[in-house]
């Protein structure tokens, strides 16, 4: 489970709309991070896999790429 | 500084709007507080998961999570009680349905709103270290609907209920019940205890008092156990299908204390039903099933296993004391037998082998066998009969299997030694008879003994078949270097028996035809010329004779007699009448063996080869006997010999004691000697002990014997008394 929000999110009893729509908004989150965010699922997968490399991360992303990680439980 | 462009490290503020409104608080719970109650509506589609998380997550991060709580907790709680009131609406059988119902959408909701409230969930409530919101809408279910006046006693009274019809024979929902209890449990073990479980036992108790009550004044004690066993494993269903597993112990332990620890005696003693009944018409279903449910119970097993030992003990000392019984030796051992049979039997059936009966079993037999002092003399004359005839064409496996028996009595016997007399007294007839029937059998058993007892045992016993065997190659001998000599003579056939290991005989007188006395003398002469510094002299009392004789009509018969009775007979070749009182001048034969060797030859129909004046059945001083021309017999062997190994007279009873006793004197003196080198001092209690101990697997010494063989031995300077304690013995070196 890489992102216990999102998990929730689409499995969550109830019905809600990102379920039944089979989409999901993030419109808090800025695009460069939510891509550098789906970069990293990406990653994690392969790592889990036994592909062992190494995520890279522009420093300047940084300070953002925390709050969103936080966000979404991962 | 480089030509390449470094990108600038740039620190950015918040995207975020920073919030300024006062009122963003509430108007974000607001919306929350929708949420909640569309969830609880059944109309959460068409939310958003994401905006209703994203408002709660910024409830928190802004420092609101304390309002986002306790709004949770009003919400939640207003709608419980909404949802409590419909449920208390509910009439009778819906009641449970529409609990279980709403409870299935509370979790439900429960689930949802827990996922968008996660991020408070994670931070804020650690935090303040605040219920958790799935434990949380646990509570406010128990505390608001379960523990609501109303319902809490409605739900405990239909859930006793629906057992109680169950147990009465109706059917009932099953799945509903598994619901519903597991809802409890869900709520908290103690709630699962308190609001059910608690009171569940209290009424099953009642329950099953009542029925208890009724079963045993209507049943006899097999229907019972039956009834109580099918209650039983009717509520261990009932746990595997609708309640917690821990509740199974609880339930079973009081249908156990119920049905059977409150009737336990009553069962056992029942009249005609009860542990002895059954015991004797060896019912062993029923034993089985007293055994398992009894198992259960404290002292359960105990009582069943008192009961039957002192039934056993009461039966094994019937046996023994009964004098019709004790007649007859071998009838009586097999009675023993027979017993020990079916009590096994019993216990491996019935009672799973369980090894503390077992030993039960054992020691009554051992209580009631030494019961009566002539046990080892039966036992003796039991193997002499087996292996005399009843042995006669039983496999090898079988033969075993009686011997094995009779090794298991042999065990029991506190007194080893008298029995040791005893079967050498009978071994020896049954060699020089030539009765036994097979020597394998003989063999097997000495085996055992030695096996039981060790080799000094049966060393002697051994020593007579080597005699036996010794007395084949002598005869051998002395007929090939003899056998031109003895012509038209009589046929001798002679046992040499070396004097210590067969039974002591006493000297008797008799003597011996002339034309006997000749062949005695020629293997007299051929043996000691072989052996020399031996000493030989002629058992008369053991031997036996075959005669050919011819009757009044010319019919031959040959016939088995004894020594003694040769000698009496051997008489009639020159003279056709004779008194008592001639016969026993001639032959010197001491009275009693000699009366009792005229009884056979002139009294048992049959047999009678001499007539006696007058024709009574005792044998007097002043009778005249006559040689019985008119005797007829179908056979042409007749056998008048000395009967087979019979029990005991009275006084030869007393005789055999009283030499028992004299032999037990040297062994407990050894013993007192041995026990005194290594210890050196020791004083009078401990010795006892010792002694006892060392002599028991042969027999129990009297601590007054012990006393006086000590004193005997201080008299002849083994042990003194110490100066100071009287009580205490040295040995002297």
């Amino acid at each position: 489970m890489v992102s216990q929000t999102i998990g929730n999110m689409l499995t969550s009893p109830g019905g809600f709309a990102e379920m039944e729509l089979g989409e999901v908004t993030f419109p808090e989150i800025s695009a460069v991070i939510l891509e550098k965010i789906c970069q990293y699922f990406y990653w994690a997968l392969q790592y889990s896999r036994g592909k062992e490399t190494e995520f890279h991360i522009e420093p300047e992303l940084t300070l953002e790429l925390m709050m969103a990680p936080n966000y979404l439980h991962t | 500084m480089s030509a390449q462009k470094k990108k600038a490290f740039q620190i950015e503020a918040f995207k975020h709007r920073v919030v300024v409104d006062p009122k963003y608080a509430e108007k974000t719970w607001k919306i929350l507080e929708h949420a909640i109650h569309e969830i609880y509506n059944h109309n959460a589609s068409g939310l958003s998961f994401e905006e209703l998380y994203r408002n709660a997550y910024n409830m928190v991060l802004h420092k609101f999570g304390e309002k986002l709580y306790s709004g949770l907790v009003t919400t939640m709680t207003s709608h419980l009680k909404e949802i409590s009131n419909s449920i208390e609406a509910a009439q009778g059988g819906l009641f449970l349905d529409e609990l279980n119902r709403k409870w299935a959408e509370h979790n439900k909701a429960l689930q949802m709103i827990r996922d968008i409230l996660m991020y408070m969930d994670r931070t804020f409530i650690p935090n303040t270290h605040k219920t958790p919101v799935h434990e949380l809408g646990l509570n406010l279910w128990r505390d608001v609907v379960i523990h609501s006046h109303a319902i809490q006693s409605r739900l405990q009274a239909i859930l006793l209920e629906n057992v109680r019809r169950e147990r009465s024979g109706e059917v009932i929902d099953r799945g509903l019940m598994r619901s519903i209890t597991k809802m409890l449990m869900d709520l908290g073990p103690s709630v699962y205890q308190d609001d059910f479980e608690k009171h569940f036992l209290e009424v099953s108790a009642d329950f099953y008092r009542l029925e208890s009550q009724e079963f045993i004044e209507s049943c006899d004690c097999g229907e019972y156990l039956k009834k109580a066993e099918r209650r039983l494993n009717e509520e261990i269903e009932r746990v595997s299908h609708y309640l917690d597993t821990r509740s199974e112990v609880k339930i079973t332990n009081v249908v156990e204390t119920e049905m059977i620890e409150s009737h336990m005696h009553r069962l056992v003693h029942m009249e005609n039903s009860g542990l002895i009944n059954m015991i004797v018409d060896e019912k062993f279903e029923d034993l089985g099933r007293m055994y398992c449910l009894f198992r259960r119970v404290s002292n359960g097993l105990v009582l069943i296993r008192d009961v039957m030992t002192s039934f056993i003990r009461d039966t094994g000392k019937q046996l023994l004391t009964d004098p019709e019984r004790l007649k007859d030796p071998v009838d009586f051992v097999q009675h023993l037998l027979d017993l020990k049979d079916k009590y096994d039997k019993i216990i491996t059936s019935a009672f799973r082998n369980d090894k503390t009966f077992q030993n039960a079993l054992n020691s009554s037999f051992e209580y009631f066998i030494n019961l009566n002092s002539r046990s080892p003399e039966f036992i003796s004359l039991f193997v002499d009969d087996k292996l005399r005839k009843g042995l006669r064409g039983v496999t090898e496996e079988d033969v075993e299997l009686v011997l094995d028996k009779v090794m298991m009595l042999f065990r029991y016997l506190q007194e080893k030694d008298v029995f040791e007399k005893y079967y050498k007294q009978h071994l020896a007839k049954r060699l020089l008879s030539g009765k036994s029937v097979s020597d394998d059998a003989e063999r097997s058993l000495i085996v055992k003994l030695k096996t039981e007892c060790g080799y000094q045992f049966t060393s002697k016993l051994e020593g007579m078949f080597t005699d036996m065997k010794t007395s084949q190659d002598t005869m051998q001998g002395f007929h090939a270097s003899h056998g031109s000599d003895i012509g038209d003579g009589p046929m001798l056939s002679v046992q040499v028996l070396t004097t210590g290991s067969w039974p002591t005989q006493p000297i008797t007188t008799c003597n011996l035809p002339a034309e006997i006395l000749g062949i005695c003398e020629k293997f007299r002469n051929y043996y000691l010329g072989t052996h020399t510094g031996r000493r030989l002299s002629w058992q008369t009392n053991m031997g036996t004779a075959d005669l050919k004789a011819t009757f009044g009509k010319g019919q031959k018969h040959e016939l088995n007699v004894s020594t003694y009775q040769m000698c009496v007979l051997m008489l009639f070749n020159d003279a056709d009448r004779l008194s008592y009182k001639e016969i026993e001048q001639v032959t010197e034969i001491p009275t009693s063996d000699l009366k009792r060797c005229l009884q056979s030859l002139a009294c048992v129909k049959g047999k009678n080869v001499l007539r006696k004046e007058p024709m009574s059945k005792d044998i007097a001083d002043t009778d005249t006997f006559l040689f019985n021309d008119k005797y007829t017999s179908k056979f042409f062997k007749v056998k008048i010999g000395t009967v087979a190994a019979q029990r005991e007279s009275e006084p030869e009873n007393q005789e055999t004691r009283q030499r028992v006793e004299e032999d037990r004197k040297p062994q407990i003196e050894a013993a007192i000697v041995r026990i005194m080198k290594a210890r050196r001092v020791l004083d009078h209690n401990n010795i006892v002990a010792e002694v006892t101990k060392q002599l028991q697997s042969r027999f129990l010494p009297n601590p007054v014997v012990i006393k006086k063989r000590i004193e005997s031995l201080i008299e002849r300077e083994f042990l003194e008394r110490d100066k100071g304690d009287r009580k205490l013995y040295r040995y002297l070196a």
